[in-house]
């Protein structure tokens, strides 16, 4: 991506030298006219489709298109070169602040993935590769500041705990485990259940047992708790921060149970 | 046990022994080589392991340490002390 702005920058800059070098006050060439819708073209329709950043990188690219925008319309008629020479400069600074921002993102992007994710990431891609997808998917989709919809992190965490107790223990193996016994309205074993019946057949204490059940439970709860409030609740936007949070802490819970049912170290 | 014996084979065995699969023969072989009690039972030992997670069922009878098995050997077993 940021090659590509660059290329924008040094394609911009050759325009205004050109405008420069034409040496009149008012630009009346249809070539370099034509030159300055070309350059206008070739931002809207080949470089901003590439261009992916946050909420606020994205904003003030805003200034960039409303100066480009500008250009296209002094293009219409004999402007000013001096117009010209303005509206290019800010253009360009905003691009080069943007282009700044960016190449420094991917580094800092990736150290928001833990260690810890990333083994999980890595175990999952091994023995329940579409697990893995979904973890990888929230994991990433939690970096974001802002979104219409925190509902897709929130089941992706749901569904990559799932299948994994899906995968170690299958739901025939779970109901014919000893003492086992349909909770009230299920239609097969809870992801408590299948945590604890995974934890027994590694000869787990009971004590032991109770932390990564009780987060699996909390999953359980939470996630069909926090999908129904988004039905429920009138102005979703104003509630998108608290759904965040809500999301984080679903993470925290799938992380220690995915921890102890991989065998992953914290 | 039966994944570190499982891990050993498909890590550290020597060439010819090399291989990502385990089965009771090996179970046999490798727990009284390390001087381990012998389980009463080693072919349910094998099952009792894939049911905990660690292990994948390639045929009837053999078995494979999955992605779990080798974290819980490769991460999560105690060390041995300097000296031991």
């Amino acid at each position: 991506m940021s090659s590509t702005v660059r290329e924008f920058i040094g394609e911009l800059d050759n325009v205004r030298v050109a405008i420069t070098g034409a040496g009149v006050a008012q630009l009346s060439s249809q070539v370099l006219r034509g030159r300055v819708q070309r350059l206008v073209d070739t931002y809207f329709t080949s470089v901003r489709p590439g261009i992916v950043g946050n909420e606020t990188q994205l904003e003030a690219l805003r200034e960039a298109e409303t100066g480009l925008q500008e250009l296209l319309s002094l293009s219409h008629g004999r402007s000013l070169v001096s117009k010209y020479k303005r509206v290019l400069k800010t253009v360009r600074e905003t691009l080069v602040a943007f282009d700044g921002v960016v190449t420094a993102q991917p580094a800092s992007q990736t150290n928001k993935v833990s260690d810890v994710d990333k083994t999980i990431i890595a175990t999952l891609t091994n023995l329940v590769p579409s697990a893995a997808l979904s973890y990888c998917q929230a994991i990433t989709d939690l970096q974001a500041e802002h979104r219409f919809s925190w509902r897709g992190p929130a089941t992706d965490l749901r569904e990559a705990l799932r299948e994994t107790l899906d995968h170690l223990a299958p739901d025939v193996e779970v109901a014919k485990g000893d003492g086992f016994k349909l909770e009230a309205d299920a239609k097969g074993p809870t992801m408590k259940q299948k945590v604890r019946h995974i934890l027994r057949k590694r000869g787990v204490s009971k004590t032991l047992t109770s932390a990564p059940e009780s987060a699996a439970e909390s999953v359980e709860a939470a996630i069909g708790g926090f999908v129904r409030s988004v039905y429920t609740r009138s102005n979703v936007s104003t509630h998108t921060p608290t759904d965040k949070s809500e999301v984080l802490r679903v993470r925290d819970w799938v992380r220690v149970s995915l921890c102890e049912l991989l065998e992953i170290p914290t | 046990m039966a994944t570190v014996v499982a891990y050993y084979l498909s890590e550290f065995a020597p060439e010819e022994d090399r291989r990502n699969s385990i089965t009771v023969e090996d179970v046999q072989k490798y727990f009284k080589q390390a001087k381990f009690n012998l389980p009463a039972k080693p072919a349910q030992l094998l099952v009792d392991t894939k049911g905990a997670g660690y292990f994948d069922s390639i045929v009837r009878g053999e078995y494979k340490l999955n992605s779990v098995g080798y974290n819980l050997v490769a991460h999560s077993m105690p060390t041995a002390k300097p000296g031991k």
